[in-house]
């Protein structure tokens, strides 16, 4: 990996940040002991420096302007170590223990500096004196110490700061690296799948690490958001497959009554027929059309805006009038439990259509002298099921069924588009609702548990 | 006989020269326009029986002429036509102002019961408590069925389906009309219900009695008339 994508990981920034943040106090805090430390040696400085001058003064009151003189050399001569200033103007010849830069007299307290001389260990060509002037009488006497001692403790501070900030700067990127390896590594195993999936393998997921932080949340909705779309690129797969050879069955029946109808010299009858075969097919073909452009529909979910307080007790005896006769002559027996005052939120039109096919599915699949029954409950949740005593699904086939297209090899030839199974499921997830197919022992149970909710 | 006269709106013509020809062929005049403005201008203009609107039009779209002209308290019932099979559609159409609605592709026959039937809704008030074909006679408000004086037991559902019938008596209703009427299905149905329902009907209606009042329509559906 890159150093680079280091830098741009995120948090690396926010490793960066606080390193800034603890720059930043580190400064301030070196600031104010700065101040504090130079104020104080300078107090030093000028307590000594006064002192001297409150004893060359009482010097110069008890001896006179020679005593001061004689004074003042004896010091500059102590002084080889070039600590101390010394000048005295009178109208004599300048006595002073150095060359000052700059305008001289001064009065009071000042900062100066005095040019070295080349015996001085000290390399650099000036030097600083906190010093101080003073008049006496007719002469000028000033009085200085050096700066130097303040400069050295300044000059420590300064590379101690130096130091911390250096040491503070290293430990925040090597910080930072570290925090951000190891979470872009993680990342970037995330990206990796992304590509692969990108790729076309679709069945690619991302590693759980079991930490239980953001990264492995993330990750499994990302594994959760895989799992859907691979579902649903199958189902589109499926489906698209399934359009193709489900239309051209009745397309090339269609085909097949036309050209047959036209190769032969018929009589009128003949040709309506072929005509009437005809609008029969195309019929089948825009009925499979619709089916799959509604359940396509319902599953955009946008229905649940027009949802209202639906009575199920009704439409089950809706479906139960209306169905009751054509089921006894199929030679079938439909029987109803319906318990009164269930209601759910829903879509009255679809709940209706949905109780529908799954009657006539029982119909259609069961032989004669089965008995169909529809039963529906409110004691706890809404619970509405569709039974017969036909010859049942195998466990292994009952979530198949529900998809569109999917028939089972014995239902082949039985008439049907394969869509009402999954026109029901559609429904039922648009409402909510937990579909189970079950045993009947024998025969199909088709249960339907809607969620419990408060319709009053 | 009055001649019924229809509006059409329509932008894609050769679904328009069908209805218009087909229409016409039944004897009703019909015209017709090709974008929703003008047909705004029409219907507010000139008084027609029923008004057949495609949903989908170029500039003014078939729900808001609909709109505009209930706003304008134009109240010509309405036929909507869509190539749209969505759930949803239907009831916007109704909730605009329509009355009846029609998915393309149809069968003609569905088309031409459904105006009849839409143009024969109009004066609402005008019809009594009791209908009456031939010697069969349905109390609404009693909800008693007699034939020749003497009284039929119907279930509540038949009784709905006959009555139905009987108000649009002489004309033709489509199982599909009838699915939607007596037993509120928005959908079709594998099975023969209204085959059935009409059959048990006609055991207890007609099959007692020498004239057959209950007529299939072959191709279209069922219609109650007085032997013609």
């Amino acid at each position: 990996m890159l150093l680079v994508d280091h830098f741009r990981s995120t948090p690396f920034r926010i490793a960066t940040i606080y390193a800034g943040l603890f720059i930043l106090s580190v400064l301030i805090l070196f600031a104010v002991v700065y101040w504090l430390v130079t104020d104080e040696l300078k107090k030093d400085l000028r307590l000594a420096i006064r002192q001297d001058v409150g004893s060359l003064l009482t010097i110069y009151r008890e001896r006179g302007p020679d005593g001061l003189r004689m004074a003042v050399k004896d010091r500059i001569a102590d002084s080889s170590d070039k600590m101390s200033l010394y000048l005295i103007r009178d109208d004599r010849v300048d006595l002073a223990s150095g060359e000052i830069l700059g305008p001289v007299p001064i009065v009071g307290w000042q900062e100066i500096t005095v040019a070295s001389d080349a015996q001085s260990a000290n390399d650099d060509a000036q030097e600083s004196f906190l010093a101080n002037g003073t008049r006496v009488a007719t002469s000028y006497l000033v009085v200085g110490r050096s700066l130097h001692g303040v400069e050295e403790a300044q000059e420590v501070l300064l590379s101690s700061l130096a130091w911390a900030l250096g040491l503070t700067a290293l430990l925040a990127l090597l910080g930072g690296v570290g925090l951000s390896r190891a979470a872009l590594s993680r990342v970037n195993a995330i990206n990796r799948i992304f590509n692969e999936v990108m790729e076309g393998h679709l069945s690619r997921r991302v590693p759980a690490e079991g930490t239980r932080d953001e990264l492995d949340h993330l990750a499994k909705n990302i594994n959760a958001m895989l799992d859907r779309i691979e579902l649903l690129v199958q189902n589109l797969q499926q489906v698209t497959n399934d359009v193709a050879h489900d239309l051209r069955t009745p397309l090339g029946r269609l085909r097949q009554g036309l050209e047959a109808a036209r190769s032969r010299e018929s009589s009128v009858d003949v040709y309506q027929e072929a005509v009437d075969h005809a609008i029969e097919q195309v019929d089948t073909i825009l009925e499979i059309f619709a089916a799959l452009l509604r359940i396509a529909q319902i599953e955009t979910k946008t229905r649940r805006g027009r949802f209202a307080v639906v009575d199920l007790s009704e439409i089950a005896t809706r479906i139960l009038d209306a169905y009751e006769m054509v089921v006894d002559d199929a030679g079938q027996c439909l029987s109803g439990t319906i318990a009164p005052g269930v209601y759910v939120k829903g879509d009255k039109e679809l709940l209706t259509q949905m109780l529908a096919n799954l009657v006539e599915n029982a119909m259609r699949h069961c032989p004669a002298g089965t008995e169909i029954s529809i039963s529906l409950t409110g004691d706890t949740t809404p619970i509405l099921a569709v039974a017969d005593t036909g010859p049942g699904i195998a466990a292994e086939d009952r979530q198949a069924v529900l998809r569109r297209f999917y028939r089972l090899e014995k239902s082949r030839t039985v008439p049907g588009s394969g869509l009402g199974l999954a026109l029901v499921a559609a429904i039922a997830d648009l409402h909510g609702a937990t579909l189970t197919l079950a045993d009947n022992l024998p025969g199909l149970r088709v249960v339907l548990q809607f969620p419990l909710r408060d319709v009053h | 006989m009055i001649t019924m006269k229809l509006l059409l709106i329509e932008d894609d013509l050769e679904t328009a020269s069908y209805i218009v020809d087909r229409l016409t062929s039944e004897g009703l005049i019909v015209d017709h326009v090709t974008s929703g403005r003008d047909g705004l201008l029409l219907a507010a203009s000139e008084a027609h029986d029923v008004m057949i609107v495609d949903r989908m039009l170029p500039g003014l779209d078939g729900l808001a002429i609909v709109k505009t002209l209930r706003g304008a308290g134009v109240s010509t019932p309405v036929l909507f036509l869509t190539a749209m099979a969505g759930v949803d559609e239907r009831v916007e159409g109704l909730e605009a102002g329509g009355d009846d609605y029609l998915v393309k592709p149809f069968a003609f026959a569905e088309l031409l019961a459904r105006v009849h039937a839409l143009a024969r809704r109009r004066p609402p008030a005008g019809e009594g408590t009791v209908l009456k074909v031939a010697d069969l006679e349905i109390d609404l408000i009693r909800r008693k069925v007699s034939r020749r004086g003497r009284s039929i037991e119907l279930q509540p559902r038949e009784f709905r389906l006959l009555e139905y019938l009987m108000r649009n008596a002489g004309h033709v209703v489509t199982r599909t009309m009838l699915l939607e009427q007596v037993w509120e299905f928005h959908f079709d149905p594998k099975t023969n219900i209204v085959e059935t329902h009409i059959s048990r009907l006609r055991s207890k209606v007609d099959k007692p009695f020498e004239i057959e009042l209950i007529h299939t329509v072959r191709g279209s559906g069922y219609s109650v008339h007085a032997p013609r």
